[in-house]
């Protein structure tokens, strides 16, 4: 078994942002777009590099990457993400995005779908149905929003108060906010989404408190080349949760 | 001289027995199922009443502010305070401390009102200009990142249209605007004074020291109002002057009354109120994610420790920290002189009202301010420098 530190870790520029990258494996290039919750390494991906080559950098604002006043939208991520594969001499790679990740994942297939192999969209945000209630994610503390993301709440970490959180939380924390305090979701998504024929794994814990299932079966409705698989008993976030059955599923399907 | 101003929150009174067991915010979520209008009535006629006797009492000028969706206060347009003072008023300053620009998504509104009360009361109008504080970031869902860039470029454009003639253009990250024609002008030129109430913001300083704008100094610590004085002339001096003492100002909340036993009594009563009830509310909502950057964030988050939290603090610490000064005209009067002398303002900004005291209480404060201690800050000389 590997260990966790044998990654590589490199900070790589793109368009002045220094943003850092993780990368393990062989195999086929796999993107991985982390959510609001951060960046970094995790057994998933460590499981993952067994199969394939995991590049896993920290959206620009998150963890160890910089902070740019050119990056405040979905539009902005997705069009860095363009960049990024060009640094990395990349023409395209399979996706993994989890809830804003998937988001971004989704922005850059808009615009960029040509260069997407396959995408795998874990509890997407992004979407808003009228009349379906979701939980606004900035009315709670970090500690409450981590208890809504788990099915099983034994598994919710502890998470630190305001008074004492750590400088990556609280980045991250500013930069969730500059891309969603304003809008949480994108009313165009749906229908604009109808447009992607990348080949596309939907995947959503059918006990996701943050975001309903819902918005995945209506994702799964606009995209014409989609697939939703709804994992019983998880929450919002199904590569902690349920690990082994995500990763058994991307297999299958990558 | 100092100069003195008389200044008012407009709380809600009336607050619920339970508020401290069943809620944890004046602010944001606090429901206005709460709000009795006929309560409120009789609120804003004492309040205005209060504000207009500072005027009979000699008081320099008299100020309004703006904060929304809560019972902290009930001010959500500084402006129409504003407006309602300035035909009631015909010599007192009416300082406006302030609008929060940052709010607002079009300044050139903010432009054209203060232009018509200044225009209304022949010049009587002060400008003071603020973010918003975080809770509000909440109650507009304004992203919170951008406030500070936001705050800067309203501003740019209000100065703008008071004094370019126009139509003039505005093209920033945040605003984009052609016709910019401000009808009316304002009264004063190039405008009224801009003052920047804050609580020690670095870059609200150095803004303000930059631009020579007052700088009013919010619910801080003798201490604190120290430090940011200096920063304030250490800027000034980069900027290649020296401010004068009508360029600092401290606000504070004073209660008077006839002796020390009475004054501290009957003031920590609604000091309690104040910190106990409206000013409470989770820390989240006052530090709302890059409100300011995380590593600023630390240190504020450790030097503003308690704020906001019921019991947290102590109205004796309060009193000894310069946060509230109280007693008899003449320990106030002799606090003032002490605190001149360190600190050399050239503004003294009183919270003439706080909490849920009476309008008898607030009436007698008044009263006494005038005839006790204001003829003794008229006479007080600009202190030299204190850097």
């Amino acid at each position: 078994m590997t260990t966790a530190a044998s990654y590589d870790e490199k900070t790589i520029e793109v368009k002045g942002i220094n943003v850092r990258v993780l990368r393990k494996g062989k195999g086929e290039p796999l993107l991985w777009l982390h959510g609001a919750n951060g960046g970094g390494w995790n057994p998933f991906l460590e499981e993952l590099s067994e199969h394939y080559d995991v590049i896993a950098p920290d959206h620009p604002g998150f963890n160890q990457s910089d902070v740019s006043k050119q990056i405040d939208s979905f539009d902005d991520m997705a069009f860095h993400y363009r960049d990024f594969l060009d640094v990395l001499h990349l023409e395209s790679v399979n996706i993994i995005g989890s809830s804003l990740g998937a988001w971004i994942g989704l922005q850059f297939a808009l615009t960029h779908q040509h260069r997407v192999r396959k995408l795998v969209l874990c509890n997407a945000a992004g979407i808003n149905i009228p009349g379906v209630e979701s939980i606004d994610p900035f009315n709670l503390t970090i500690h409450q929003l981590s208890e809504h993301l788990f099915y099983d709440k034994a598994r919710a970490p502890e998470m630190p108060p305001l008074d004492n959180m750590p400088l990556e939380m609280l980045k991250n924390r500013s930069m969730h906010a500059r891309l969603m305090w304003e809008k949480g979701y994108d009313p165009k998504l749906l229908s604009r989404a109808e447009g992607v024929h990348v080949p596309t794994l939907i995947i959503w814990g059918r006990n996701d408190e943050l975001i309903p299932l819902k918005n995945g079966e209506n994702l799964e409705a606009a995209m014409p080349n989609s697939t939703l698989v709804v994992f019983d008993e998880t929450g919002h976030l199904p590569y902690i949760e349920k690990r082994e059955q995500l990763i058994e599923e991307i297999l299958n399907f990558i | 001289m100092v100069q003195v101003f008389g200044f008012h929150l407009m709380p809600y009174k009336n607050m619920p027995e339970d508020f401290n067991e069943n809620y944890n915010s004046a602010w944001v979520n606090f429901s206005n199922s709460h709000f009795d209008p006929e309560t409120a009535n009789e609120l804003y006629n004492s309040y205005l009443d209060e504000l207009e006797y500072c005027e009979k009492m000699g008081f320099d000028g008299i100020g309004v502010n703006e904060h929304h969706q809560t019972a902290y206060g009930l001010m959500p347009s500084p402006n129409v305070m504003a407006g309602t003072l300035a035909r009631r008023t015909n010599r007192a300053k009416i300082a406006i401390l302030g609008n929060a620009i940052s709010l607002h998504q079009h300044p050139q509104r903010v432009a054209e009102e203060v232009a018509m009360l200044d225009v209304i009361t022949k010049g009587r109008i002060i400008s003071g200009f603020v973010r918003g504080i975080g809770a509000e970031s909440y109650s507009f869902r304004l992203d919170p990142t951008k406030s500070k860039d936001r705050f800067f470029e309203a501003h740019d454009i209000i100065t703008q249209a008071w004094t370019e003639d126009g139509p003039s253009a505005y093209h920033g990250e945040h605003y984009d605007a052609f016709n910019i024609n401000c009808w009316p002008k304002p009264y004063q030129q190039p405008h009224p004074p801009i003052w920047c109430p804050s609580q020690g913001s670095k870059d609200t300083i150095k803004f303000a020291a930059e631009k020579r704008y007052t700088y009013l100094q919010t619910f801080s610590s003798i201490k604190n109002v120290k430090k940011s004085f200096d920063a304030y002339r250490e800027a000034a001096k980069e900027a290649g002057y020296t401010p004068s003492a009508s360029q600092l100002g401290w606000s504070v909340l004073t209660y008077c009354a006839d002796t020390d036993e009475k004054a501290y009594r009957e003031a920590e009563e609604h000091a309690v109120y104040f910190f106990d009830k409206l000013m409470v509310m989770p820390r989240d909502f006052f530090f709302p994610p890059g409100y300011v950057p995380p590593e600023a964030m630390q240190q504020i988050l450790k030097s503003k420790a308690g704020l906001g939290t019921p019991g947290a603090l102590n109205f004796r610490d309060l009193v000894d920290d310069g946060f509230i000064l109280v007693g008899s005209p003449d320990t106030v009067k002799k606090k003032l002189k002490e605190y001149h002398k360190e600190l050399g303002f050239g503004v003294v900004n009183m919270n003439v009202q706080f909490g849920d005291m009476t309008h008898d209480r607030t009436m007698n404060n008044i009263k006494l301010i005038g005839e006790e201690i204001i003829p003794m800050l008229h006479q007080l000389e600009d202190q030299p420098q204190t850097v």
